[in-house]
């Protein structure tokens, strides 16, 4: 699995994805890490499948008992359903995930890491150096869904918001975003499934100060695209899956 | 990855197995459940019949008690045994996910190579393949409990099969009530030699996996 260093100053984000053992025929998935000392957070840790790979990843930068904490942004088979296996990893760390999927998200296995759920209006987090605000992004797409915004760092996190859907082995970076956009649409208007939800959302981001939006599929967005990149959903209309079937039907 | 995958399902097929044969055999125990019922309700007409023939049918009536009761035990029995497969089931469910983390863990100290956390993480498969080798002695365990709760059905069937024979001859005795009796008797000895046929299959399956 390639990793790459996003961030690095007193304490480390490192981005791992482009995973080459990967089985074929699932989908993608970056996954985030925040080494700050003897404290590190894993951010959207991934499916079952690519457990292996990223716990190799994960242990060359911290010992498995450093890891304290652990991010679900929401309750996707892609973003945590290593779960049941990160229990016997790191039966210690603390799991942050929206409250309303705590009894779906235990189905995946959750025996000695303890559940602490999210409340809907957000809440923040502390490791040694690194202070993270969990930011409400609900319905887009799972309707208890949070990014992380690390303040100093510049950072979001964006979960499946900027998510595109690529070939295999693209850059990590966003390099021409008139040329990205047509590998972002239709994962948008399918996936998320409110307007609503969606300008709530790019109201409350357009406040923070963003230097990389880090989404968990394809790209990750830096300086001037990060600006371009919400202008272009504010004005993209979602939720065109009952648009269709109505025309369909009709 | 995929070959991986592969190599999971043939070492712990054995495991797997357990887990589906144990909820295989408390799927059939639903079958011997309806069974030891019909037993029951039968023994109870034949006691009825029994009290009608009064003197006649003297001899019968313990014969029904002690049928009805094989049928009863029979039933509780059912009862434990569904528990005890689920128990086997979910300790074979565990082991198998012991084990495979277990491979998970030591695949990714395998990518770490020279690495000197890659014994972190070997020790932390040791840890789980330990757990994963309690939960194999403790499915074992109470495999065994299964086996021993089949073989008491199998007894219970076994005495009420003999015991509706004999009452056929009794029921020669009872005069304008016998051909009721016997009717009753044959009924009884059929359904026991159902619920042992069955018996036999469950632990034939439970000993493939033993
Ligand atoms: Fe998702
Ligand atoms: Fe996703």
């Amino acid at each position: 699995m390639k990793e790459t260093i996003i961030y690095d100053e007193g304490y480390q984000w490192i981005m791992f994805g482009r995973d080459p053992d990967k089985p074929e025929g699932i989908i993608d998935t970056n996954q985030f890490m925040i080494k700050d000392g003897t404290r590190s957070l894993l951010l959207d840790p991934g499916g079952i499948e690519i457990f292996s790979s990223m716990l190799a990843c994960v242990t060359r930068h911290s010992d498995p008992s450093e890891i304290t904490d652990i991010f679900a942004s929401h309750q996707d088979p892609d973003i945590i359903s290593s779960l049941g296996l990160w229990d016997k990893a790191t039966p210690h760390a603390k799991l942050h995930s929206p409250w309303i999927w705590e009894g779906f998200i235990r189905h995946f296995g959750c025996e000695k890491i303890q559940y602490c759920g999210i409340p809907d209006e957000g809440s923040e987090l502390e490791l040694n150096q690194a202070r993270l605000q969990f930011i409400p992004a609900h319905y887009l797409h799972s309707s208890g869904n949070f990014n992380v915004y690390d303040p100093k760092a510049k950072i979001l996190m964006s979960g499946d918001i900027g998510a595109a859907l690529e070939p295999h082995g693209s850059p990590m970076f966003v390099e021409d975003f008139d040329e990205h956009v047509q590998k972002m649409t239709m994962f948008h208007q399918r996936w998320m499934p409110s307007n609503r939800a969606k300008n709530d959302w790019v109201q409350r981001v357009r406040k923070l100060d963003i230097k990389i939006m880090a989404p968990q599929h394809g790209r990750l967005f830096k300086g001037a695209d990060v600006k371009r990149f919400l202008d272009w959903f504010e004005a993209l209309e979602v939720g065109t899956g009952v648009k269709d079937l109505a025309s369909s039907n009709a | 990855m995929v070959h991986e995958y592969v190599y999971f399902m043939n070492t712990y097929s054995q495991e797997q197995a357990f887990f589906v044969s144990s909820a295989v055999v408390a799927g059939r125990l639903l079958t011997v459940m309806q069974v030891a019922k019909e037993i029951s309700l039968a023994a109870k007409n034949a006691k009825a019949i029994a009290e009608r023939a009064g003197e006649k049918a003297n001899s019968f009536k313990p014969i029904t008690d002690f049928i009805d009761e094989m049928g009863r035990e029979t039933i509780t029995l059912v009862e434990k045994i569904n528990e005890q497969a689920l128990e086997v089931s979910r300790s074979a469910v565990e082991e198998l996910r012991c084990s495979e983390a277990s491979e998970r863990f030591l695949h990714a100290a395998s990518l770490l190579g020279e690495h000197r956390r890659a014994e972190v993480l070997q020790d932390k498969a040791k840890e789980i393949e330990a757990d994963a080798e309690r939960q194999k002695k403790e499915v074992r365990q109470q495999a065994r409990a299964l086996l021993e709760m089949l073989e008491r059905i199998w007894s219970c069937m076994r005495a009420s099969g003999v015991i509706s024979t004999r009452s056929r001859v009794e029921a020669v005795s009872a005069e304008e009530y016998q051909e009721s009796l016997q009717v009753v008797a044959e009924t009884i000895e059929k359904a026991s030699e159902r619920i042992k046929d069955i018996i036999r299959d469950c632990e034939r399956t439970i000993h493939q996996n033993m």
